[in-house]
């Protein structure tokens, strides 16, 4: 087709060559240990600090997991609570309230990879087609506000615009209306919390996109104009193959996420619904674990959840290698 | 935006219909939209930004209701009243916010440059797929996202250092964050090897290559990584509460925090003290003063996000 | 569960490891704590005779006659501000010590010491320098169990609100803070005038592992009501309910959404179960201890509750969940029925009385319900204490009891009106009724943290709204007869971690069945779950704690 008239691979586009940065590899693996040392001494010295920082403060107190497999009291300290085995692991898989929450959790999140994931991407193209600059920075800097509000401002703003006594049920009582229950209404909750998610980060969410748009040669658009492509074949093949990597990346991250889903915002609906629907992970360590003090059961739970997201991402990987694409973890 | 040739530019022009106004920012290869396309685009702009502007003029006008007014509406105001300015007056009185001001401005500005300069190398570091150890070093990145600590074994961390009541304490412990190493990463691998290859050819070394070619080529994606490392120094509040010890080095939202709470109920018979000012009010004063920092940010961030490509297609 | 040699190994890393060198413990004792975390918790109660041996004797002094005297054990009440303050700590207790001080705050966080005024000056009336760490209170129960893991943080003197004390706190106790029983079991209080004022019952919840521990900020015996709005309520014609039956009427005819008016707040945090006489954990029936999600009155109290859900008359954001916004609602008028926190009423009139001076809410007298009269029980004497830590140091632990006398001081003396409202014409005008008036400087830097360390005995003394003192003090006198120690009363337990959250269920299942979304059987199966995963383990470790001389029917 006509756009193919410049190769992807030529000048500034984002998706890297590579076939050639394979061979590349082939090449660089048969290199002794002292010349690839050499060669890469560089790029290893650079993450000498942030692999100190990480070091010290992610993976020394990372270590405090051990208290999973412990009876832990805080009084006593990690070297003198006794270990109990897998006691606490077996504890968390007992409890039905667990498997509820697994269950909730991952509901909320597939609905929202479906219904949330994708809104920023068509946002961030609908913005970027608008020409005047000033109207894009003002309707970004509205738009990504609501990220700064806590939860339960934006909670409080949804009912008193759909609760019971907000406004829209005043105004079908006015209109003679019996009113509608949205926020206490277990079945549309997925529905609820989503469209909370949407108004608060969808315009936060943004943001990453534009950016990865900023980086697409705008000479890639004219050729393909030369060439005969309407708006919506330049979306398809140059906006949106630019965006690709970065919406890939994310999705990854976002799998790898799955089991964190609003904890403050489910907390604060929980009433209104029931905990039979609301009750996610975290609020079910937080309640079980945290609350009380119970170091021990949330250290297992948060290891629990730390593999499976840990073996989601990996997968998830994986499915984008077989796809072609380089994904948050390459091959080599 | 860009130069083109002028028989492009005619054939252009020819197709569009007479008589249109052209935007100028609309580059000349560009068609027209239609009419219809304009006007939802349009449509579905205004609602998107009414969807927040609303509930945005509600909250301002809470807090700049009186008791009196707020108590009619029973919640956020959403018809004026009498208005007052006593919530900002009690909020900003004595300096205290002020002050606190002052202590998140250092800290996010010494932390988001601590992050950058230590996630911009990392992520430079981790971006030459097959390079010594490239793939350990990435893991041991990862593995930070999904394996947390709990408050204890930090805070024992942060007291064995002698950080408590350090300033030191809000940066170091959150200085790296593995999700934006690898968002930069990943800008980083997007960039057209060959430009980097014949730079290494050329007799570059890496921090040649890193400062002249890499940073100014993906200014967009720094720029908002930098925004997204200031917006998590900025906010961060529970760590402070548990650090910091003097309420004179207390961050902005500690201090903002604390006001919020002003007028909840306490267990028992403890009275907290109630001024006259709503509390309601007072909260959302505090949710505007947060904002307004954000949103004179935004634009600065925004200025970045055109010119990263034009020095990448000089550079190639 | 552990060999010998893992365990001395461990406890050696443990001396290096969790910094309990820094404070200087040997090592023997070290390891005989973490024997102790093996062992099961003690258990038992100090008999009252026990008790009396290690808590303060009790010297109450009159510094000012109330004008509503107590009855009853009600509280005190003081409709007008004492002519004359009396000075009951003539020369100042301190002896040039500096102390840090950790406590958490429900408000705006004044400035620290160098640039507070009202620090200083209460800080030179001591002849002691108090520094004082506040904290966020909503954050305050991480921050206090992160500190009281690392011992070498923990300052001079920690407050501890009762609901924020960690898990196996018993554990810590003893090594971490200083055991106050020599200091001022029995007469040796008598050092303290004012902290010998202050009640037994307070005294005693500050007794952890069978010693005095902590410094008591005593609690009335009044905690929460159901309130109604009066004014409206007149002004629709309607009366204060004296019955189930009549409270439903009532409600129903507040209710009406046109008006946007609600009957009332979700009741049932701080309602219903009073009502149906099922406001404690634990009842001793026929000897046995009952949980009370196993009580008739419970599931009552659930169905009644239900029933107003049902009819609609509860106000649509309560019914969502949302409690945060139940006193706007209720101090607008959207809804005429709230169950609070006794502390929310005189905040109510501070906030609503200036822009609306006909605002008027009362407590709904308990009634009985079935024939049975109400049963109120009393809460616990003391809602936060206070903790010295440990030092051999006699010099600096008779110091600092000696600030906690001046702070405990009672209504009507100088130190008490310095150590809440600051000084005169700097931090506090008064107004016409000679009632304190924080100024700008005052609201900036007053703070009731020193109040926290110590509390004095519990006086209604809000001069400012004397129909309030006198409205509330005689609903205290009302329902003084209903009032009754609930098993276990003013007994510091803490149940074993394992048990910590099975009441959690409960709670959700309560807001189910409130809202119609489960029943009565799904009652029954939690209660079935409850037993057998633990709840049955828990009771017999509650009954470790009866003493035997408890009253029937509790």
């Amino acid at each position: 087709m006509a756009v193919s008239t410049r190769p992807p691979s030529s000048s500034a586009t984002p998706v890297p060559p590579r076939r050639e940065r394979r061979r590349g590899h082939a090449n660089e693996v048969k290199l002794p240990l002292r010349a690839r040392l050499r060669r890469d001494k560089g790029v290893l010295v650079m993450c000498v600090p942030m692999l100190l920082l990480l070091g010290i403060f992610a993976y020394v107190p990372m270590l405090g997991n051990v208290v999973a497999f412990q009876d832990y009291s805080p009084f006593v300290g990690i070297r003198n609570s006794p270990f109990v085995g897998l006691a606490n692991f077996e504890r968390v898989f007992a409890d039905p309230g667990f498997w509820n929450a697994l269950a909730n959790t991952l509901a909320i999140t597939g609905f929202q990879i479906v219904f949330y994931f994708p809104v920023p991407i068509v946002l961030a193209l609908l913005l970027n087609s608008v020409l005047s600059a000033r109207v894009r920075v003002v309707v970004q800097s509205v738009v990504y506000l609501p990220h700064f509000f806590s939860w339960v401002l934006v909670v409080s703003v949804f009912q008193q615009l759909l609760g019971g006594a907000g406004l829209l049920n005043q105004a079908l009582r006015a209109a003679g209306h019996q009113g509608v229950s949205i926020v206490t209404d277990p079945d549309v909750f997925l529905f609820l919390v989503t469209s909370q998610t949407v108004w608060k980060d969808a315009g936060w969410g943004i943001i990453v996109f534009l950016a990865a748009l900023a980086a697409v040669d705008p000479a890639l658009y004219e050729a393909a104009a030369m060439d005969g492509a309407d708006r919506w074949r330049r979306l398809w093949h140059i906006t949106l193959p630019a965006l690709k990597s970065v919406i890939i990346l994310l999705l990854i991250l976002r799998l790898g996420d799955a089991l964190t889903v609003g904890f403050e915002q489910l907390i604060l609906q929980r009433d209104a619904v029931g905990a039979d629907v609301a009750e996610v992970l975290d609020t079910f360590v937080y309640y079980r674990g945290v609350r009380d003090g119970n170091w021990s059961y949330a250290a297992a739970a948060g290891l629990v959840k730390g593999v499976v997201s840990l073996l989601l991402v990996l997968g998830a990987n994986k499915v984008a290698h077989l796809f072609g694409e380089a994904g948050v973890y390459s091959r080599r | 935006m860009t130069t083109i040739d002028r028989t492009a530019r005619e054939r252009v022009e020819r197709a569009s219909r007479p008589g249109r106004r052209r935007h100028p920012a609309r580059p000349a290869w560009d068609e027209e939209p239609s009419v219809a396309g304009k006007t939802a685009k349009a449509v579905t702009l205004v609602v998107i930004c009414l969807a927040v502007v609303l509930p945005l003029y509600t909250i301002l006008l809470t807090s700049l209701s009186t008791q009196a007014a707020i108590t009619r509406a029973g919640g956020l105001v959403l018809v004026p009243g009498e208005l007052t300015l006593d919530a900002y007056r009690q909020v900003l009185a004595g300096g205290i916010v002020t002050r606190a001001v002052l202590v998140s401005v250092g800290i996010t500005t010494v932390g988001t440059a601590l992050s950058m300069v230590v996630s911009v190398l990392g992520a430079y570091g981790l971006s030459r797929s097959g390079s010594l150890g490239h793939r350990a070093i990435l893991f041991t990145v990862l593995i930070t996202m999904f394996f947390g600590a709990g408050i204890i074994p930090t805070y024992l961390l942060v007291s064995s250092l002698n950080l408590i009541n350090s300033y030191w304490s809000l940066i170091l412990p959150t200085a790296v964050s593995a999700f934006n190493v690898l968002l930069l990463r990943s800008a980083f691998m997007n960039l057209d090897q060959q430009i980097l290859d014949s730079a290494r050819i050329d007799g570059a070394g890496d921090w040649r290559i890193l400062t002249r070619i890499v940073l100014p080529m993906t200014k967009a994606v720094t720029s908002v990584i930098a925004l997204f490392y200031a917006v998590g120094y900025w906010n961060a509040f529970f760590q402070a509460t548990l650090y910091i010890n003097d309420s004179d080095k207390q961050p902005l939202q500690v201090v903002l925090r604390a006001m919020v709470l002003q007028g909840q109920t306490v267990p028992g018979q403890v009275e907290v003290g109630a001024g006259q000012v709503s509390s309601l009010a007072i909260q959302m004063a505090v949710v505007v003063i947060a904002i307004v920092p954000v949103l004179l940010v935004y634009p600065w961030v925004q200025k970045h996000f055109t010119s990263g490509v034009l020095i990448g297609a000089v550079k190639g | 569960m552990d060999d010998g040699t893992r365990m001395t190994r461990r406890s050696l890393l443990g001396l290096v490891g969790t910094g309990v060198v820094a404070i200087g413990l040997p090592a023997g004792l070290s390891s005989c704590s973490s024997g102790q975390a093996a062992a099961p918790p003690p258990t038992g109660a100090l008999s009252s005779a026990e008790l009396a041996k290690v808590i303060p004797s009790y010297l109450p002094r009159e510094v000012v006659p109330p004008d509503i005297p107590s009855v009853d054990g009600s509280t005190p009440g003081f409709t007008t501000m004492p002519a004359e303050l009396v000075t009951s700590v003539p020369t100042p207790p301190g002896s040039g010590g500096k102390y840090t001080a950790m406590s958490p705050a429900w408000w705006a966080v004044p400035p620290g010491l160098a640039k507070n005024s009202y620090y200083q000056a209460v800080n030179e009336a001591l002849g002691t320098t108090i520094d004082f760490q506040v904290s966020d209170g909503s954050a305050y129960a991480d921050k206090l169990q992160a500190v009281l893991a690392s011992p070498k943080d923990v300052p001079d003197w920690v407050v501890m609100p009762s609901w924020n004390i960690p898990t196996r706190f018993q554990q810590g106790v003893g090594a971490l803070f200083t055991d106050l029983t020599d200091h001022l079991a029995g007469d040796k209080v008598k050092k303290y005038p004012n902290l010998a004022a202050l009640p037994s019952e307070a005294w005693k919840f500050c007794v952890f592992n069978g010693r005095l521990y902590a410094l008591p900020f005593p609690g009335g015996s009044l905690n929460a009501a159901i309130f109604y709005r009066k004014d409206l309520f007149d002004s629709l014609g309607l009366a204060m309910p004296t019955s189930l039956e009549e409270f439903t009427e009532v409600a129903k005819a507040a209710t009406d959404p046109s008006k946007n008016r609600w009957g009332l707040e979700d009741p049932w945090d701080n309602g219903s179960p009073f009502l149906f006489r099922n406001g404690a954990d634990w009842f001793l029936r026929d000897g046995k201890l009952v949980s009370r999600f196993e009580t008739e009155e419970y599931r009552q109290s659930l169905e009644w509750t239900a029933s107003l859900f049902a009819a609609g008359v509860v106000h649509p954001d309560s019914v969502a969940g949302d409690q945060s916004g139940s006193k706007d609602r209720f101090e607008s008028g959207q809804s005429l029925i709230a169950a609070d926190g006794a502390g929310g009423w005189p905040e109510a009139l501070a906030r609503v009385r200036p822009s609306n001076p006909t605002y008027d809410q009362q407590p709904i007298d308990f009634f009985p319900v079935d024939g049975e009269q109400p049963w109120i029980p009393r809460v616990a004497p003391a809602n936060i204490f206070s903790f010295l830590k440990k030092t051999d140091d006699e010099a600096k632990i008779a110091e600092m009891l000696a600030v906690a006398d001046f702070i405990a001081a009672p209504f009507g003396t100088t130190e008490q009106v310095l150590v809440n409202y600051g000084v005169e014409g700097q931090h506090f005008t008064r107004d016409a009724a000679g009632a304190p008036e924080l100024t700008d400087l005052g609201q900036r830097e007053v703070t009731t943290t020193y109040g926290f360390l110590v509390g004095a005995p519990v006086a209604n003394a809000r001069v400012q709204f004397p129909d309030y003192v006198r409205d509330s003090t005689a609903y205290e006198q009302r329902m003084a007869p209903f009032m009754a120690d609930p098993v276990f009363y003013g007994q510091q337990i803490q149940d074993p971690p394992e048990y910590s959250s099975l009441g959690k269920p409960f709670v959700d299942l309560a807001k189910d069945i409130c809202r119609g979304r489960k029943g009565m059987k799904d009652l029954d199966a939690a209660v079935k779950t409850w037993r057998d995963s633990g709840g049955d383990e828990l009771r017999a470790y509650r009954e470790g704690f009866l003493t035997g001389d408890e009253p029937a029917n509790t």
